[in-house]
């Protein structure tokens, strides 16, 4: 009997999943939560894949994950395509968009490190943002007042490097747009960005 | 790293290994109680007013005898299960021992697992109680904490660690307070002084729970207004399933009567409300992921609504004037006997309108319909056999 890392409970291998992965974090009732609309999507002029939408059962495992600090939950987001993202990205360097010093110390870890973590990348937190920018009470106005402020950390050298942004949620892509400003000052060669989840406006007025 | 099988919870007292996670630095963390993060209630200061009874009715002389007790056990400090039947007023039996603490300033609350029992009772207790600050605190509401008399669903009893005087838990035996060892362990760890449990349908786990605390078990057989509890029909389907309940429905509705039509799980609610709408007009559904559940509840009981099909989420706590009760599928295994006692007490609850029909479509006879319907025939046998309820 495995345990599944989202809902607690024993469950019965049951699925190719866990045939081939002995280490799948999810059961069968949780692997089928998993949104699987990959797609691309343009926010704020930078094209990034999305693996999925912002709702639903993912939705509130991320947030009892940021929100709760369950640090166990932070393997189950990225899968499972975690295996597949190394390969594709072999030799890239994984950053994540940042969360702002005094949250991390609230939370006792980086969100986004946890789940970056999970690819077989070398792995750079490159990015910071100051304190004071939490972004859930903003306007579109206030998110691009912020990504102005994402700066590169002192002492880190991306010169010429291929990069993958990783980032946990994008509704207007302002935070987006930050981290490639900074990081193509810094020079570097080229960025491939993935989030998470899709909070697209457009979305989900289409669905409700 | 420490071994998680070691670390128990020091919050809900959870000690599997599998609720236990690693966390950031190596430390093991509790992952059960980690959704009840959230403000503390301050500590309990009373309002200061003369806090009186004002009950606009008068108490049934089975419910006056009862309260006696009650509240002659819970001045001894020996906590009470208060064994009721559907309808019989379960509220008004402990309003005598809210008095007796709120007026030495000390602090009262009231717990129940169901959000809208909540919202129910809050106004009901206010009325009882019209000196008194009362507040209600359930999910998404929990702006004020503090207030003579606290009104909170299960799941928010671990905002006040060792707070209540006398705390009141309302159906013990409903999801997702029963069986459920953290609300239950948040539940004895907010009780300072005594306890009154209220329950219907006891299950025999709480009741050897109680047995260990060596608390008095009080039981009232009869309805407020005295007559017997309407025992269910069982029925069982005809060659066309369906059809049957279509008819049974529009019988109750000619009649002008309003009615429940209970389901086993939310998508056969809406797939049966999707049907019954083509046949019966002026109906809607309700189930627990429902945006719109209060509106259409607030609806039904001001009779705009005739029908209602609902899943398991109004089988407690709603009284409505004259209503019908149908169960489609009381042979599904979800339901228990408890479930059904619970749902056929939906019915004849006002006084004027004893006697309303209660009918539960099976499949085939299961074991738990039967037991049910035999309860509720012995309880009304019961009743019959003594005017006046007698403490075991």
């Amino acid at each position: 009997m495995r345990l599944c890392r989202a809902c607690l409970k024993r469950y019965e291998a049951g699925t190719i999943f866990h045939f081939f992965d002995m280490e799948c974090p999810l059961c069968n009732t949780c692997l089928r939560q998993i949104d699987h609309r990959v797609h691309f999507r343009v926010a704020d002029g930078i094209r990034c894949l999305c693996l999925g939408y912002y709702e639903g059962k993912m939705k509130d495992y991320l947030i009892r994950y940021k929100e709760s600090l369950d640090y166990e939950l932070r393997t189950i987001f990225l899968y499972p395509y975690a295996t597949l993202l190394s390969l594709i990205f072999a030799g890239c360097l994984a950053v994540w968009a940042p969360s702002s010093p005094a949250r991390i110390k609230e939370r006792g870890f980086d969100h986004m490190e946890g789940i970056a973590s999970n690819l077989n990348l070398e792995r750079c937190a490159a990015l910071t943002k100051p304190d004071g920018t939490e972004q859930k009470e903003m306007g579109r106005q206030g998110r691009l007042a912020i990504s102005d402020r994402i700066t590169l950390n002192p002492g880190v050298d991306i010169a010429g490097r291929r990069i993958l942004l990783l980032d946990d949620v994008v509704s207007t892509g302002a935070t987006l747009a930050g981290c490639h400003r900074a990081l193509l000052s810094a020079g570097a060669r080229s960025i491939f960005t993935i989030c998470l989840m899709d909070n697209d406006e457009e979305h989900s007025k289409k669905h409700f | 790293m420490e071994r998680t099988e070691d670390f128990t919870c020091p919050r809900c007292g959870n000690s599997d290994p599998d609720g236990i996670g690693i966390g950031p630095t190596g430390k093991p963390y509790c992952r059960i109680c980690l959704q009840y993060d959230g403000r503390e209630a301050p500590a309990f200061t009373p309002s200061g007013q003369r806090i009186q009874l004002s009950l606009t009715y008068p108490l049934s002389p089975a419910q006056r005898t009862v309260s006696n007790q009650v509240l002659a056990a819970v001045t001894k400090g020996q906590p009470v299960l208060i064994k009721a039947v559907t309808g019989a007023g379960k509220t008004e039996l402990v309003y005598a021992a809210m008095e007796h603490f709120l007026s030495r300033g000390l602090a009262v609350g009231f717990a129940t697992p169901r959000k809208d029992v909540v919202i129910e009772l809050e106004p009901r207790i206010h009325e009882a109680f019209p000196m008194a600050t009362i507040t209600s605190v359930y999910g998404e509401h929990t702006q004020v904490l503090s207030a003579d008399i606290i009104v909170l669903t299960t799941h928010q009893l671990y905002r006040y660690p060792n707070y209540f005087d006398l705390l009141i838990l309302d159906e013990i035996d409903a999801f997702p307070y029963a069986g459920n060892q953290v609300l239950k362990h948040f539940f004895r760890r907010s009780v300072k002084g005594v306890y009154i449990l209220l329950s219907a349908t006891p299950s025999q786990t709480d009741l050897e729970e109680l047995e260990k605390d060596k608390g008095a078990v009080i039981t009232l057989d009869i309805r407020y207004h005295g007559q017997p509890l309407p025992v269910p029909q069982i029925r069982l389907y005809g060659p066309f399933g369906k059809l049957d309940i279509i008819a049974c429905l529009r019988d109750f509705l000619s009649a002008g009567k309003p009615c429940f039509v209970f389901a086993p799980t939310i998508s056969r609610v809406r797939r049966l409300a999707d049907l019954l709408r083509l046949f019966c007009p002026g109906g809607a559904s309700v189930d627990s992921q429902d945006p719109d559940r209060e509106r259409k509840i607030a609806d039904f009981k001001a009779g705009k609504l005739s029908y209602l099909v609902c899943t398991a989420v109004l089988e407690r706590g709603v009284t409505v004037r004259d209503l019908q009760v149908i169960v489609a599928d009381a042979d599904h295994p979800i339901y228990d006997a408890a479930a059904l006692i619970q749902i056929a007490g939906r019915a004849g609850r006002k006084s004027g309108y004893e006697d309303g029909e209660v009918i539960f479509f099976c499949h085939r006879e299961e074991p738990w319909v039967k037991e049910a319907v035999s309860t509720i025939e012995e309880t009304n046998h019961h009743a019959a056999m003594q005017s006046v309820p007698k403490k075991i």
